[in-house]
């Protein structure tokens, strides 16, 4: 089972980021989807997160170009779905997710995809603690595959 | 957990709904701590009290963007297909309190945003209104737009103005309306310095009746004291934002004159800002960049241990609506130093020459030397009475206190202070009050 937060950027990272501390300490999985890594891992992200980033050519070249950028924004939040899910989501078990948590408002049109192709997947803005509370946390460890 | 006014037996109000923008989040951990505290001083008054915070989530300045999250946003709460329930959680305080993210855009536009705020609530209440026989706006837009918008046609309605940025506010022509509105179906208003009282009777000298003072509360109970008293001022403490309106640099100038007399003079600058480099240059290049230390700003929590490490608090700040720190810091038993920039002068009323020393605001160090200068004497002949100053300021801020005083409001009994009428009916208020109800 795990959990999937969703944030483009990190303007809720202390939110997300203990969230996903609470939750990796207890041995859960946890996935973020979003557009880079760095500044995730900058904000303290612990790295047992697998972090699945996503990002559209045309950000690269267009968001540069002021003039073909105006129209590109028009389009940007479909392209960034589009790229969400060839990039990221496809990287994901949906059927073990429990939560899909939407941890900032630029994610928000991603869960709202996401909510529509996944009928029954539970979608929050906050992480439901309250099934992994009676699990001990465990503050040093590592997954295996990570050893 | 902050201190309650009372528990148990009167339970006479009915039910409290407060909405706010501030308050403890995940993200925002020690946001909007005294709207908690004013909470938790009347939660034993009320059956049940439910708080919603409707919590900024900044998104995309694109229009079109803006427009597809608000379209997301309402598709995932709205409706009976709705994906994503807000839950309410029961706090340590014993209310409860929802937390609704709230998509805005990052343009300034208060009326944009307190219709964000609007759509939000609308979402997260089952009847579309607090069922409450008392409703509590903090800050006028939002919380008191909220109020307004989704109070009961019974309901009394209590607005607190916090906002530093009330001229701002105000000086929108569109936020202007909205905030006029709020003002007509306000039952009471209150604002948390006489400075906003001021500001908002001359903007709306019609209501000034209903517009008063009350303070927020503070758990003074649980602060701290020094362990030992402080018997030299030579560590000083500046805590907060290291900020031009903040007068950091006209204080660094002030502890380098101060330190020129007195070697042993050390200070630290808790709490890093847009200055910082700066300041650090500016230390160097007078003299004393060993004896500044600049520290990143601690938690709450840990706030009192550093202010226990140090002997005087020293704010030269150029204007403040409350002034916490200073609050806090004469509560742990710390002589203060401090500006007469609003705030201030009026919580420690009474208390200059007894707590620390005001000062007025000014550009020239030497206004800030000179008070230190004049605290040293106060102190080396035992003026000074932390105690006493700590009893004032508890009885003036304290759970107990406001939440007499807040309960006095709730009931339409008066209860702040600076309005010829405290609590009276707006000429379209409900014709009961809550207490009347009960």
């Amino acid at each position: 089972m795990s959990i999937a937060f969703l944030a483009l950027g990190t303007s809720r990272a202390r939110a997300v980021c203990a969230s996903a501390r609470f939750l990796v300490e207890r041995g859960v999985q946890v996935d973020l989807v979003t557009t880079a890594e760095r500044p995730w891992r900058d904000e303290g992200l612990d790295e047992r997160v697998r972090v699945l980033t996503i990002s559209t050519r045309a950000d690269r070249i267009l968001l540069l170009n002021k003039a073909l950028g105006r129209f590109y924004k028009l389009v940007r939040p479909y392209l960034m779905w589009r790229a969400a899910r060839r990039q990221a989501l496809r990287k994901v078990d949906w059927t073990a997710v429990e939560q899909a948590v939407v941890g900032d408002s630029h994610a928000i049109p991603i869960g709202w995809h996401l909510a529509r192709r996944h009928p029954t997947l539970p979608v929050s803005f906050e992480l439901d603690r309250t099934p992994y509370l009676d699990r001990t946390p465990h503050l040093d460890r590592v997954p295996a595959d990570r050893e | 957990m902050a201190e309650t006014a009372a528990t148990g037996p009167e339970r006479t109000l009915g039910r409290l709904a407060v909405t706010t923008p501030w308050h403890p989040s995940s993200q925002r951990p020690f946001a909007g701590s005294f709207v908690r505290a004013s909470t938790a001083a009347v939660v034993g008054r009320f059956e049940r009290v439910d708080l919603y915070q409707t919590e900024d989530w900044t998104g995309p300045a694109h229009p079109r963007q803006a427009a597809l999250v608000r379209k997301a946003y309402d598709a995932l709460v709205g409706g009976a297909t709705a994906r994503v329930r807000h839950r309410a959680r029961l706090t340590d305080e014993g209310y409860w309190a929802t937390d609704i993210p709230t998509p805005v855009t990052p343009r300034r536009q208060y009326a944009d945003w307190a219709a964000s705020h609007e759509n939000a609530l609308r979402n997260a209440l089952p009847s579309g209104r607090f069922d409450a026989d008392v409703v509590h706006g903090h800050v006028g837009i939002y919380g008191g737009w909220l109020a307004h918008r989704f109070a009961g046609p019974g309901a009394r309605v209590v607005v607190t103005e916090h906002a530093s940025f009330l001229g701002r506010i105000l000086g929108q022509p569109r936020s202007r309306a909205l905030y006029a509105e709020v003002m007509d179906r306000a039952d009471a208003f209150l604002c948390v310095s006489d400075g906003l009282r001021r500001q908002l009777t001359e903007a709306f000298p019609a209501h000034a009746a209903k517009i008063s003072v009350l303070p927020n509360a503070l758990d003074i109970a649980s602060m701290p004291r020094r362990p030992e008293p402080v018997r030299e001022l030579l560590r000083w403490i500046y805590v907060g934002k290291a900020t031009a309106a903040k007068g950091v640099p006209e204080l660094l100038e002030s502890f380098a004159i101060a330190a020129r007399e007195e070697p042993r003079l050390r200070l630290t600058i808790l709490g890093d800002g847009p200055l910082t480099g700066e300041l650090r240059a500016r230390a160097e290049r007078l003299g004393v960049g060993g004896r500044v230390a600049f520290r990143d700003a601690v938690p709450p929590e840990r706030v009192f241990g550093v202010l226990h490490e140090h002997d005087l608090l020293v704010h030269a700040s150029k204007s403040e609506t409350f002034g916490m720190t200073v609050v806090e810091a004469v509560a742990a038993g710390l002589p203060v130093l401090v500006t007469r920039c609003g705030g201030p002068q009026e919580t420690l009323a009474g208390l200059d020459g007894v707590a620390g020393r005001l000062v007025e605001v000014g550009d020239d160090p030497k206004i800030l030397v000179e008070g230190y200068q004049e605290l040293v004497e106060l102190l080396g002949r035992g003026a000074l009475d932390p105690e006493h100053a700590r009893e004032v300021l508890t009885g003036r801020y304290g759970a107990a206190a406001v939440g007499e005083r807040l309960a006095a409001v709730y009931a339409g009994a008066g209860g702040a202070i600076g309005a010829e009428a405290p609590g009276a009916a707006a000429p379209d208020a409900p014709a009961t009050t809550a207490k009347e109800r009960v």
